[in-house]
């Protein structure tokens, strides 16, 4: 469950074959600096590169990091946008407060084989299998770097991890030393502001404190209309790093936030007039405390163990929803001939309320669910660490449909200093959430005395959960290479899944409800574990930084369903684009001024939808984002921000239920930023 | 056709821009390269130090430097290698497991390695090595060097403590440019 990326050491030897590399090519011509005195050095100026990682390219896995960097040159706001320029994600925006964010196809709201960690902690919600993106809502400028890696994470993350994994790091303490004021207004982004602050509190222990806040705009309907979709957020939280000694590293880390969001709210209800638009004022609320300790023995084993609590409180005019998680993980690694080994044990516990606001969802008031889980991989070194095997399992147990098993094999060969190839075989499943198991959610009334409808009673189409529900599977065969050069880098991931068990709903016998207030014909749409897929899919990432000053980003994705299409009934689909591009660069001509630009076409695209099952087709659509900054001095610098220039409206994604489908504005915004 | 015909105008007159621009300015910037300015200053600072005799196996034994880093890293230290230290040759090593660290003079830890540290600690085991790194609460963590940034220029701090612990003498010519000296010796007297 817990982060393994986050827990360093481990994070890398788990996924990665990593291992001493030859020294690079040979010394270069100018010896310029080495001749000058240390004064001398001491009074150049000099511009950082970048500074991801190495280890990542050693990984035998498709991974992608968004680095700090990354996110300020985007001017992006918050986490979701920041995630559109990675290959195989497709980030659609819903409206002003929702997201749709999936790795590798079956997007949606709640889209739900893609699992997300901050910090080690999932915001993965187990009662409607979804992340609810705008409530993750970090202070940009303390992100670290976001890891993507897609396809099965599950051998080292567990279930949920079908198609991708999202680590969304915070800096460490120590980095975050100085203080930062951030404000800025905009059409959309209205008003924001954040402010933060560390210092050493003793030897060797550093501390951050931040708040943040925000207020944004409406979008609109196709219709013109306002779409009465703004929003206000307010979040606090701090970060706490300790190294006492030089074998013992402690974290303790938390937040707590409050979100106000208005929406229009479309649902069925049982009396007249039967469909209910109403104008929603919901809050989302919540808070978590995570504490980490790593306790290396010797430079060959180190444990660590990790705790954290985490509350989540939604209410809106469908449902109220409370979710109180609890999760432990111990984590050991160590290295013995050829052989790197991490296993681990965790215990992830949540109770979750529910209470109906509306008719139109019924479910047991709490439900307290439990996971066991266990993993082990070992990474052998094959071939003077040229040629690494890497194997390993998780075996969890969850409530819904008990144990489950998820293997995973990875070879990667080290071909030449800069190719690597790696390949990898792997099964993950995407265990059942609440809904699926014992919600009954009303989709839609057919009025009594209506065409369709003639009897006296009216007729309501209930989504049924079902305990026989089960784990939906991925058998996932992957293939990678990458190419790494200071100046240009190229990564390319190709892929065949086969998906089994695929959760669909469907129509069961009409059940007369006497005894209802009012009596009704329930027509149940009962889940069932019927549907096989099969897609594949390329993705291709393209670096090239021709000079310090500029730099080019290239990112392609290409996903087909490969579905045998029998021609008996609707094809099952997979909810996202088969095409998605994205170009951007980067231009520094003097330093204190930098101009980013990106420009992304997204292929057109199904959304789910509860009340059409064949999906909503969103448009295809193109546009740009630019930011140009200004530093100042060392303390200040100004920045603007246009998004999505190109057209004055476009629509991005639709949600599954609820919520109508909301066009998303160019909006522009200015912003200052001061270090103090 | 019309999102079409704004798609390509982008891509080609960015390409454009960028064939026209990129060219002539290779050089300079390379003059502004973080890494290779502290590359340069890592050279200095061996100059300046002083390893016991026991650091080194034979006369002939080279200088080695041990460097856990990135490309950029690697590419910027391998503009000291076959230069010499008191007559020693530098040899530099690329490193990636913590373990890896034997037999060396000198350690350059980047800043996205940290996570290794601890572990990188105990594989050194006392040995003579000077120990350079790049990252807030370094010195605190048994490093004995640490560069950081001030107004775009590098700065460094040095724990004497630590450095004196492995019987390595580092010059008051270093000393005296150090923004911060940790000496517990000197508080004593």
């Amino acid at each position: 469950m817990a982060g393994k990326l986050v827990l360093p050491g481990f994070a890398l030897l788990a996924l990665v074959c990593a291992s001493a590399c030859p020294g690079l090519a040979q010394a270069g011509s100018d010896d310029d600096f080495l001749d000058l005195s240390l004064e001398a050095l001491m009074e150049i100026e000099v511009t950082s590169v970048s500074k991801q990682s190495q280890a990542l390219h050693e990984a035998a896995a498709a991974i992608f990091v968004v680095t700090n960097e990354d996110m300020v040159q985007q001017g992006v706001t918050n986490v979701a946008d920041a995630l559109r320029r990675v290959p195989g994600l497709h980030v659609g925006r819903i409206d002003s407060n929702k997201w749709a964010v999936t790795s590798r196809g079956f997007n949606g709201r709640f889209s739900n084989k893609l699992l997300v960690l901050v910090d080690g902690r999932s915001v993965y919600t187990s009662a409607f299998s979804g992340v609810y993106w705008e409530v993750q809502d970090l202070m940009i400028e303390d992100i670290d770097r976001i890891e993507i890696i897609r396809g099965p994470g599950s051998t080292l993350w567990g279930a949920n991890a079908v198609n991708g994994v999202i680590n969304i790091i915070t800096k460490h303490a120590a980095d975050t030393q100085d203080g930062l004021l951030v404000a800025g207004a905009g059409n959309i982004e209205k008003t924001f502001g954040s402010v933060r602050w560390g210092t050493e509190l003793s030897e060797g222990t550093f501390a951050r404190v931040y708040g943040k806040a925000f207020a944004r705009g409406e979008f609109t309907f196709p219709s013109g209309e306002d779409a009465g979709d703004d929003w206000t957020a307010y979040r606090a939280g701090f970060r706490l790093d300790s190294q006492h000694t030089a074998s013992d590293a402690h974290t303790l880390q938390g937040d707590i936030y409050q979100t106000k969001f208005n929406q229009k709210t479309g649902f069925a209800q049982l009396t007249p007039p039967y469909a209910l638009n109403i104008e929603d004022e919901g809050t989302a609320s919540g808070g978590n405390l995570l504490g980490r300790w790593v306790h290396t023995v010797s430079s060959s084993s180190a444990y660590s163990a990790q705790v954290y609590f985490d509350r989540a409180v939604r209410d809106e005019s469908v449902a109220y929803q409370a979710e109180n998680q609890m999760d432990y993980d111990f984590q050991h690694y160590f290295a013995a001939h050829r052989q790197k080994i991490v296993w681990g044990l965790g215990y992830h516990y949540s109770s979750n309320d529910l209470a109906h606001r509306s008719a139109s969802i019924q479910a047991r008031e709490n439900r307290a669910l439990m996971l066991f889980s266990a993993f082990f991989q070992d990474e052998i070194s094959l071939r003077e660490d040229r040629l690494n095997l890497t194997l390993g399992s998780k075996i969890e147990h969850n409530d819904f449909t008990g144990v489950e098993i998820q293997p995973s094999a990875r070879l990667m060969w080290r071909a030449h200093d800069a190719h690597r190839l790696w390949t990898a075989v792997s099964r993950a499943v995407r265990t059942p959430m609440r809904a699926e198991d014992e919600f009954e959610v009303l989709l839609a009334v057919v009025p009594p005395g209506s065409p369709t409808n003639p009897g006296p009673i009216p007729v309501g189409v209930v989504l049924q959960g079902t305990e026989d529900i089960e784990a939906e599977e991925v058998l996932a065969y992957e293939l990678g290479y990458r190419f790494v050069q200071p100046l240009v880098s190229a990564d390319v991931a190709i892929f065949y899944n086969d998906y089994s068990n695929l959760t669909t709903i469907e129509p069961g016998e009409l059940d007369v409800r006497y005894l209802a207030d009012p009596p009704y014909v329930a027509q149940p749409m009962i889940f069932e574990n019927s549907d096989q897929v099969s897609d594949y899919g390329l993705e291709l990432a393209l670096a090239w930084k021709p000079s310090n000053w500029m730099d080019w980003d290239l990112a392609y994705t290409y996903l087909k369903n490969d579905t045998d299409d029998t021609g008996e009934g609707p094809r099952t689909e997979i909810f996202s684009p088969e095409h998605l591009l994205s170009v951007s660069f980067g231009l520094r001509p003097i330093s204190a001024v930098e101009f980013n630009a990106g420009l992304r076409h997204v292929d057109e695209s199904l959304a789910r939808s509860s009340v059409d099952l064949d999906g909503v087709l969103i448009p295809s659509y193109t546009t740009v984002d630019v930011r140009l900054a200004w530093q100042m001095n060392e303390d200040l610098e100004l920045s603007v921000v246009g998004q999505n220039l190109l057209e004055e409206n476009h629509l991005e994604y639709t949600s599954e239920s609820f919520t109508f489908a909301t066009e998303v504005p160019r909006s522009f915004y200015g912003k200052v930023k001061w270090t103090f | 056709m019309l999102r079409l015909s704004a798609f390509f105008t982008f891509t080609v007159a960015s390409l454009v821009l960028a064939v026209l621009v990129c060219t002539p300015v290779q050089a300079a910037e390379k003059a502004q390269s973080e890494y290779f300015v502290k590359a340069a200053l890592v050279y200095n600072f061996a100059r300046f130090t002083e390893w016991p005799h026991e650091a080194f196996a034979t006369d002939q034994t080279t200088f080695r430097i041990a460097v856990y880093g990135d490309e950029n890293l690697t590419k910027a230290f391998a503009e000291i290698e076959g230069r010499a230290i008191a007559d020693r040759k530098i040899e530099i090593v690329h490193l990636e497991q913590p373990q890896d660290v034997v037999d060396f003079q000198l350690l350059f830890l980047a800043n996205t390695e940290r996570g290794k540290w601890p572990q990188i600690l105990a594989a050194l085991n006392g040995d003579a090595v000077l120990t350079i790194g790049e990252m807030n609460g370094f010195l605190e963590a048994g490093g004995m060097m640490n560069l950081h940034m001030v107004e775009k220029k590098i700065r460094f701090q040095v724990n004497l403590d630590h450095a004196r612990d492995k019987k390595l003498t580092i010059s008051s010519r270093i000393l005296k440019l150090a923004t911060e000296v940790v000496d517990t010796v000197e508080v004593k007297h």
